[in-house]
């Protein structure tokens, strides 16, 4: 009916027009809405699977290493020599009576409860080295511990094996004990305590010297930047490693001394990042205006020139991390870091690698514990770098 | 060139009289002499011990005595082993360890470069995602994290390969996979990364339409402008490797130069440290130096930056 209505009188009508929703205003533009560099990078960080498990690692391992030392409610150098070198995991053996033993690998007898709580050790009655054999009583009922070349083997009297043997979680310490009877998950916990704040702190003092020296060296210019940057490169020509010795060397063993080794040798790198990023920046119009109108240079470095150059330092501080976590840890493996008793996850390698054998969970814990925070902090960095990366933009 | 090789030369003779100057004041400056033993020595034999050692001259004199008799590579007696210099100590001790050193590097050549190449040749396929991974994993893992794992399959539950000593070809086996697998999985990367920039240069482009076959588009244009970067990070890793690694010898017991640096650092044998400090410090100099005359060779355009 309508368009015959059209057609005869060429003229439009109101009622066939509507008003344009606001939403639909830019339905046709060819454009999507404008974000800001950094709403950018958030949204491809958060887009990365990888990103956002090393943060859930990340926050994980922080947590566990600030609070969880207080939870296990033990002390990370408390020794209880009778119960050295227990592993995680106890086989325990039940007898008839239903008493349950758990036989040590160095030839003891512990007594448990059902649940797996060591609660006394039984010495032996009789013990002849020549025969291989231990014998035991309790409640009345012998054992014999024999240790021929077939292994260890506990049996009662009649010399049969007891009826049941089951593997429990070792409920007096989760992780076991080091071999001087210590609670490794405490020390786990604690050495990861130690870890972290050296490697952070270690990055802060990379961050401010190396900041501050490639700033001041990158705006001034000049011969001042020509003698700076020849310090640096003397200094980077001496491999690091061998450096960070000889200072140990020089100040002794000890947390503090670490730090500040490790900080003597890590700016290096943040230096001359952030040198060359300031020279590219520092002929730009906004910084002529700024000392146009009288800034100081302080100023100008501080909160024109670092601002601009902060995303690349964002990404060579996050990779700072895990490498002074594995600089802190190697140093403390060969006896340099961290003073013992305190322990760190370097000074815990340390103490497990003599016993791989015989206790080989005192070294992997420590292992797996320093692989899982290097990886998460390595795939954070990664991640950051991508995102930040405008050339990757999608 | 000539003007640039001196320049580079006058730069490491700097660099090493710094490394030494610096090496020596800090180990005079330790507290306690390296004769200060835990029960006090009669004065008239500390006398006589610091005659021996020359340690009753000037502090100077001693210095400008060590700086001679390092031009001599003399490095001194030993001060812990009495009647042993470090000399002999070192040459005990270098060839495990440049054997160790050797094969490690062997392993790295023959892996790190073809497995970067394949991955950037088929970059974001199977392959190139399979080989980025593990790489990852390789470069991330501390040395020492990779030998604790290594030596626990290996030797305590397989039983395979003894924990520790190189009296055997068997011993070697761990010691240089441990060492060749963070270098590997970096130049993997690193030349990875170099061959996918250079693939997207403008002359690629030029030499495939030329009509030049793909291998030799990809063997003297792309390999040759890739391997720049390669380079300095394989002289570096050499150079570090040759001179022994602390964490790995003192694993494996092998009885080479790294672990003999520690136990001098923990003997204090101060005239050892020193020594083994300015030796692989001047292994990496001249490293380096040789590293940058290479460089020059690969890439002409870097003559033409140098003032």
């Amino acid at each position: 009916m309508s368009e015959k209505h059209d057609e005869k009188n060429h003229e439009p009508f109101i009622k066939d027009w509507t008003y344009v929703q606001k939403e639909e205003l830019n339905a046709e533009s060819t454009t999507g809405k404008t974000i800001s560099y950094w709403q950018d990078v958030r949204r491809r960080l958060r887009k990365n699977k990888l990103a956002g498990g090393s943060i859930v690692v990340i926050i994980l391992i922080l947590l566990a290493s600030t609070v969880g030392q207080t939870l296990t409610g033990k002390s990370y150098d408390a020794q209880q020599l009778s119960l050295r070198n227990m592993p995680p995991v106890i086989e325990i053996q039940t007898a008839e009576d239903g008493t349950n033993f758990y036989i040590h690998q160095d030839l003891k007898v512990f007594l448990t409860d059902q649940h797996g709580f060591i609660t006394d050790e039984i010495p032996p009655v009789s013990a002849s080295l020549a025969d291989k054999l231990f014998t035991y009583e309790y409640k009345g009922k012998t054992y014999n511990l024999s240790f021929s070349g077939e292994g260890i083997k506990f049996e009662d009297e009649n010399r049969q094996p007891l009826p049941e043997k089951r593997k429990i979680w070792n409920k007096n310490y989760l992780l076991g004990t080091d071999s001087i009877g210590r609670d490794l998950l405490t020390r786990l916990l604690y050495g990861g305590r130690v870890s972290l704040l050296v490697a952070f702190l270690v990055t802060i003092c990379t961050l401010v010297i190396g900041v501050m020296y490639g700033g001041i060296s990158g705006y001034y210019g000049a011969n001042l930047d020509i003698v700076m940057m020849r310090l640096v490169e003397i200094l980077m020509a001496i491999p690091s490693t061998i450096y960070i010795i000889l200072l140990m060397v020089y100040f002794g063993q000890g947390i503090y001394n670490i730090l500040i080794a490790m900080a003597l040798t890590s700016w290096l790198g943040m230096a001359q990042l952030v040198r060359g990023q300031v020279l590219s920046l520092k002929e730009q119009e906004f910084i002529l205006a700024a000392k146009t109108v009288g800034v100081s240079p302080l100023k100008i470095i501080l909160t024109h020139l670092l601002p601009n150059c902060i995303g690349p330092i964002v990404v060579s501080a996050t990779l700072s991390i895990p490498g002074a976590i594995a600089t802190e840890a190697f140093m403390s493996f060969i006896g340099l870091g961290v003073k013992p008793p305190m322990p760190s996850w370097g000074i815990l390698s340390n103490e497990g690698i003599g016993a791989i054998r015989s206790s080989p969970y005192q070294i992997l814990l420590p292992s797996i514990a320093i692989s899982l925070t290097m990886f998460a902090f390595n795939f954070l960095g990664d991640s950051l770098r991508d995102a930040m990366d405008p050339r990757q933009r999608k | 060139m000539l003007k640039y090789i001196s320049k580079r030369f006058a730069m490491m003779v700097i660099t090493m009289f710094i490394i030494i100057t610096a090496t020596f004041f800090l180990m005079r400056a330790i507290p306690g002499g390296p004769f200060s033993f835990d029960r006090a020595l009669p004065p008239s034999v500390e006398e006589a011990l610091n005659a021996k050692y020359n340690l009753d001259k000037p502090l100077i004199e001693q210095y400008f005595d060590y700086l001679l008799s390092i031009l001599r590579f003399d490095f001194g007696p030993s001060y812990v082993y009495f009647g042993r210099t470090v000399n002999e100590m070192i040459a005990d001790g270098w060839p495990d360890s440049a054997k160790l050193g050797i094969a490690s590097s062997i392993l790295i050549l023959i892996f790190g470069v073809p497995l970067g190449i394949v991955a950037a040749l088929n970059q974001n396929k199977r392959p190139d995602r399979a080989i980025m991974v593990i790489s990852t994993i390789g470069v991330v893992i501390p040395s020492f994290v990779l030998a604790t794992f290594l030596l626990y399959f290996f030797s305590v539950k397989l039983e395979i390969l003894p924990t520790f000593g190189v009296d055997s070809w068997k011993g070697y086996i761990l010691p240089t996979i441990c060492l060749a697998v963070g270098p590997i999985c970096g130049i993997t990367r690193l030349s990875r990364s170099s061959m996918l920039d250079t693939l997207s240069q403008d002359y690629m482009r030029t030499a495939e339409s030329k009509g030049l076959s793909r291998s030799r588009i990809i063997v003297v244009h792309g390999l040759r402008n890739s391997l720049i970067p390669v380079v300095t990070s394989l002289g570096m890793t050499f150079a570090a490797l040759l001179t022994g690694t602390f964490v790995i010898e003192k694993i494996f017991a092998v009885p080479g130069l790294g672990r003999y640096f520690v136990s001098s650092i923990t003997n204090r044998d101060y005239t050892a440290v020193m020594a083994l400090t300015i030796l692989s410090s001047a292994i990496m100099v001249v490293a380096v130096f040789i590293i940058d005359i290479i460089y020059m060779l690969l890439d002409p355009r870097i003559k033409l930056y140098d003032k």
